[in-house]
């Protein structure tokens, strides 16, 4: 596997990532403070979650039988790739010399702090056979379609019922997260578990949001899943997942915190953009 | 008790260490370093598991040890919280545990000796988490009789904890962050049996956490209810660590300090935490939260939770020196006994106290219909009949399964778990009734609040007495004792007073069970049998309750009420009229409680006079022929109705229905409802402002009081719209109809941005509590936003966003607001926004107002705040809390190292 790897999942059946799914984070974000299964017999909030819980599952059965269901869609390539400093520069194979494409990443300095950068789980340098390392990302959603199907199921102006596909949806897009990384190790890897980290930009490890688009671009994202990004890099549909693999054993997650100046200054300088849009798009 | 222990906490508040978890943090710890090189090649990862560290990284455990003793900690606590089988199991380290515990009493034993002084001595504290599972409720979606774990493995997995912290040298065991008080009750058992083991007692702290607003614990229960389930044990100390910050801790602890003979603690987290889980507070804004519990001597030791760190520690040392610690002083009369469910029951407090009914329907042998229903499974309908007992006024209920064809032992754990998930039911206190003590131990293992055990006696002899009285002690049961011995049933006088001086004895001496614990039951044996030998109990009884009040102190008395006019069977007006002046004669003597079925209870007061008469003449024995007599007059009485209690359900109008429907959510009909008011009120305006907004209004309390959750609210919100919508041909001229407008707001989420759901469910609470919410949607330009703000004179505005380049258009809509000259007040929310992001980049920009909301529940609150009356007040107060937070955010900018240096470690 010396080239780019790549998988597009146009279609993934809801019940494939069923099993994945978390419910406690569905509850919390209906404001119960309770974890999942306990809450439905929480003497307080017993009942109450005990109804959402049955319309909630009502809905996803519904989803499963294809009845007015969105779509659950995912891309992913694996790249060979070496780091320098704090970028990962991407190839179109192991022989390639010259980068089609970079990935910027930032380094905790906080002087107490870990020092990490994503960049540093992948290599630097070539193996003794000359095969560089990888390094992965996906974009994935689970709701392409969920307006037109609200639409059709004539719950346009129910409030409570477009909540309820919209909160199910978050909770579907996590679960196919789970279930991509799990697929994309097995064959990327054939390994039965999900190997390594999948950080996604705009969290701890990877505040930039704006590095979401050179995410796109090396996918071809919108093209072949139909996830847009909006001018600060949101992504629609809502329920929607863009990340990196780093498949390495040392690889975990952590906070970049604050940056000083001098690094703030060069990786404007990378990445081309003035110091005034990175303090923006990073989070 | 360790003397010096003694002394210090009699001389002053003593200091608790912080978090050892945020410190290990600061480490930064990966996979390897948690395996060290003992666990090099282990199967599952180990990261996380910080209490594997005392093995692998021992230094690193010894220098926060260090860190907070330094810091001026009286007392650490091992870093053994999770170090149980049940917690452990998950890394594969169950062989481990005793080995764990062992070293890290070992460590934090090593640190305290080492930092001792002559007037500084400190303490250990062996750490007791609650495991990840609890005990009282189910983890199985379909299956609420099921638990995940049984109180048996769990104080097993507690014995070897207790047993390793012990022999490494711990000075008090502290059983924190107790989410579920059954658990606890599991770890005292534990400590108990290992005590007995060991022949020494330590003492013994205990820490609950209040999960959220509503102020109850994980598993419901009230401070008060979860306070009386672990009152058994004699407690060094009771309190609240985790869940909370300082400042929403003091209700909580006042609440404590006013219910518990106990010392109280408590270790509160570094505030509340921010959308990523951190903490904020500093420590020097937490020891200020601490100072209206020193100045109302609310307690005698303090320390921190998770955020917290040494320079919380030393924060808090430098106030606690200067502090007064809590004096316990005698909290409630001796007599008073304290049950619990969900919600505590006072017996004994006052004299003006009800006769506590105990209801006995869900009893076997006293109910064909229960026993029926519990035989063929009918669990649903049987628990009907324990919560209909409850509605119609019982403050307990009585639980028996003796059946001969009843798998009794598991019927009543069966029926005790169900009622748990059961809020009507389990608010009350339980009575476990059996003859058979395999089915009460059964029993006590699964209630979490303070039950009594029906019933023990001298029956068997004093030694089987003793031990289950022990027992039923150590669960932290109550106990009722009937007055037999090894001679039989006391009958008369003489014998009821003797057996209950001999059992009283046995029990204070030799069981070493408070008076207040004791209910003596005197045997209510029938009357009117036709026996001349029986015609005197209910009188024996009666004064065998005065006799046991006067000579025995501080117990209770119950009993068994039907049993009494068994030979009256199939006439209810005799057997109701019965009982009624038994009761009556029998709560004047002292009758505490009594075992009866609510819906039949009839006032003394309330009986035909003549009838009265007769039966006293019965009751009391004052006539020879008073049976006959009484029979004679009851055949020519009319059969009273049945009398109940339950409310009998009133026809609905349509206003009630309307609200009904708001209330409950449920749309069916609303439009039929909605138009018959407007045809009565012919306004719909008035309509609107009347009866739907007091439905809007009562679901606007019920959220705020944590009552009702989000998906109600919403569904609520619906029926409203669905309501207006009928109205909305006839509402043209609303606005002129009256001088007053409504009040506006306009919600946004910025430009770029497509957050919506959170800023949905903060239009649908606002909509609920009298506002007119005009949402502009997602991705809305600044200009749009500045615009809708003019043309709808808005009285407030909301902006949401998910991510963070939401933050700096967010700057940009209120510079835009700015700019027009626009005053009005501005809600920020979403989860990409913080106090603190607003208290710097927004709140500076704008003075007319600007608040980060955390979420739906806050937000009527903070919008209330920002348009009623005292808003100026309102706003020049935040404005004062986002100047603090600006200057702490620069004062605590962390020190950062350039990059090239970075890139070398």
């Amino acid at each position: 596997m010396s080239k780019i790897l790549t998988v597009c999942l146009p279609a993934v059946p809801v019940d494939a990532v069923i099993e994945d799914i978390g419910w406690t984070p569905f509850f919390v974000q209906w404001g119960f403070q309770s974890t999942f299964p306990q809450v439905l017999n929480h003497p307080q909030k017993g009942a109450q979650a005990r109804a959402l819980w049955e319309e909630v599952q009502a809905l996803l059965q519904d989803w499963r039988n294809g009845k007015h269901a969105p779509e659950l869609k995912a891309v992913a390539a694996l790249f060979p790739a070496l780091s320098k400093d704090e970028r990962v520069f991407l190839y179109t194979s192991d022989e390639d010399e010259i980068p089609f494409t970079t990935f910027h990443f930032l380094r905790n300095q906080e002087r107490d702090g870990s020092h990490a950068c994503l960049a540093d789980f992948v290599r630097s340098e070539p193996d003794a056979s000359g095969k560089k390392d990888r390094i992965g990302c996906f974009v994935l959603t689970s709701a392409a379609g969920l307006e037109e199907q609200l639409l059709a199921a004539g719950g346009k102006n129910d409030e409570y019922k477009r909540m309820l596909a919209h909160t199910l949806a978050f909770r579907l897009a996590e679960a196919l997260s789970e279930y991509l990384h799990r697929y994309v190790s097995k064959i990327w890897w054939n390994s039965d578990r999900p190997l390594g980290i999948r950080p996604a930009p705009g969290y701890p490890s990877c505040p930039d949001h704006s590095e979401k688009s050179e995410i796109f671009k090396c996918l071809q994202a919108e093209e072949k899943i139909g996830v847009h990004l909006t001018e600060s890099y949101a992504m629609l549909p809502q329920a929607s997942v863009a990340g990196y693999y780093f498949f390495s054993e040392q690889a975990h997650y952590f906070k970049v915190g604050r940056i000083g100046e001098d690094q703030k200054r060069m990786y404007a300088q990378h990445k081309g953009m003035t110091l005034e849009e990175i303090q923006k798009y990073i989070s | 008790m360790n003397k010096q222990l003694k002394d210090a906490l009699i001389s002053r508040v003593l200091v608790l260490d912080g978090a050892m978890g945020t410190m290990v943090q600061r480490y930064g710890l990966n996979e390897s370093d948690y395996r060290g090189k003992r666990f090099e090649d282990w199967t599952v990862r180990l990261r996380g598991n910080i209490d594997v560290l005392v093995l692998t990284q021992p230094q690193i455990i010894t220098e926060i040890h260090e860190a907070y003793l330094q810091a001026g900690a009286d007392i650490i606590e091992t870093n053994t919280f999770n170090a149980n089988a049940i917690s452990q199991d998950e890394y594969l380290l169950k062989d481990y545990v005793w080995e764990i515990n062992l070293k890290a009493a070992q460590l934090a034993r090593s640190c305290a000796d080492r930092y001792t002084s002559a007037d500084k001595p400190r303490f250990v504290a062996g750490s007791i988490g609650p495991t990840g599972k609890t005990l009282s409720l189910s983890a199985d979606v379909n299956n609420p009789g099921t638990r995940e774990l049984d109180f048996e493995r769990l104080c097993e997995a507690y014995q070897e904890q207790v047993m390793a912290l012990v022999e490494g040298g711990v000075d008090i065991l502290l059983i924190e962050t107790i989410f579920d008080a059954l658990n606890a009750k599991a770890a005292l058992m534990a400590i108990e049996i290992v005590n007995q083991k060991l022949n020494r007692s330590l003492p013994v702290m205990v820490s609950g956490t209040i999960t959220d607003a509503s102020g109850r614990t994980f598993t419901g229960q009230t401070i008060e209810a979860f306070a009386a389930s672990l009152s058994h044990y004699p407690l060094l100390s009771i309190g609240l660590n985790c869940g909370l910050g300082v400042k929403q801790m003091l209700p909580h602890i006042q609440t404590l300090a006013a219910t518990s003979p106990f010392k109280i603690s408590m270790h509160a987290n570094a505030g509340l935490p921010n959308a990523l889980g951190n903490y904020d507070e500093t420590p020097l804004q937490m020891a200020e939260a601490l100072k209206p519990f020193f100045d109302h001597r609310l307690i005698n030791i303090v320390g921190g939770c998770c955020g917290t760190t040494p320079e919380n520690i030393k924060e808090i040392a430098l106030l606690a020196s200067a502090a007064v610690p809590r004096k316990s002083t005698e909290f409630m009369p001796e007599k008073t006994l304290v049950l619990s469910g969900l919600e505590s029951l006072v017996i004994g407090a006052s004299k003006n106290d009800p006769l506590f009914c105990i209801g006995e329907r869900s009893n076997v042998s006293g109910s064909k219909k229960f026993a029926r229903l519990i035989r063929e499974k009918q669990w649903s309908e049987a628990l009907k009949i324990a919560k209909d007992q409850i509605s119609q006024g019982a403050h307990m209920i009585d639980i028996c399964m003796d059946d001969a064809l009843l798998d009794a032992r598991s019927s009543m754990a069966t029926f005790l778990k169900l009622i748990a998930s059961e809020p009507d039911i389990a608010r009350v206190p339980v009575v476990i009734d059996s003859s058979d003590w395999n089915v009460v131990e059964a029993g006590l293992r699964c209630v979490q609040g303070r039950s009594i055990v029906n019933s023990i006696s001298l029956k068997e002899g004093e030694k089987p007495f003793v031990e289950r009285a022990k027992m039923i002690k150590s669960y932290g049961a109550a106990v009722v004792v009937m007055l037999f011995d090894e001679k039989g049933q006391a009958d008369t006088f003489s014998r009821k007073i003797e057996v209950a001086q001999r059992s009283y004895e046995i029990l204070i001496q030799k069981a070493d069970f408070e008076p207040s614990s004791i209910v003596f039951d005197p045997n209510v044996l029938a009357i009117g049998t036709g026996m001349e030998e029986h015609s005197n109990y209910a009188v024996d009884f009666i004064n065998a309750c005065g006799w046991i009040r006067h000579h025995l102190p501080g117990v209770h008395l119950s009993g068994g009420i039907s049993n009494l006019s068994f030979a009256f069977r199939g006439n209810n007006v005799v057997r109701e009229a019965i009982h009624s002046v038994f009761l009556h004669y029998a709560k004047a003597a002292g009758l505490t409680m009594a075992i009866v079925n609510p819906s039949s209870l009839v006032e003394y007061e309330a009986l035909d006079a003549k009838l009265r008469d007769l039966t006293e003449d019965l009751v009391l024995n004052r006539k020879t022929n008073a049976t006959e007599l009484l029979l004679d007059y009851a055949t020519s009485l009319k059969p009273t109705e049945h009398k109940s209690i339950e409310k009998e359900r009133v026809q609905l109008g349509p206003k009630e229905a309307l609200q009904e429907a708001l209330v409950s959510g449920n749309d069916e009909g609303v439009e039929d409802w909605v138009m018959q008011v407007y045809e009565q009120m012919k306004d719909a305006v008035a309509v609107i402002e009347g009866p739907l907004m007091q439905g809007m209004n009562i679901v606007g309390d019920k959220f705020g009081a944590g009552e009702m959750f989000l998906p109600q609210v919403v569904k609520s919100a619906r029926v409203m719209k669905k309501a207006v919508a009928v109205l909305e041909p006839f509402l043209l001229e609303r606005r002129n109809s009256k001088g007053e407008s409504i009040r506006k707001v306009v919600l946004a989420t910025v430009k770029g941005d497509v957050h919506d759901i959170g800023k949905n469910m903060v239009g649908l609470v606002l909509s609920c509590n009298g506002f007119e919410v005009i949402d502009l949607g997602v991705m809305v330009l600044p200009e749009d936003i500045v615009e809708a703000v003019i043309k709808y004179d808005a009285d407030l505005l909301g902006v949401s966003g998910l991510i963070a380049p939401s933050l700096a258009e967010m700057e940009t809509v209120v510079m835009a607001l700015n700019e027009a000259n626009l005053r009005v007040p501005v809600m920020v929310g979403g989860a990409t926004t913080s106090p603190e992001h607003t208290a710097v980049k927004l709140a500076p920009l704008y003075p007319w107002g600007v608040v980060q909301v955390k979420d739906a529940s806050r937000a009527v609150g903070v919008a209330v705040s920002l348009i009623g009356e005292g808003r100026r007040e309102y706003i020049q107060k935040v404005n004062m809390e986002y100047e603090e937070l600006r200057n702490q955010h620069f004062a605590k900018e962390t020190d950062l190292i350039s990059i090239e240096e970075a890139r070398k470690k």
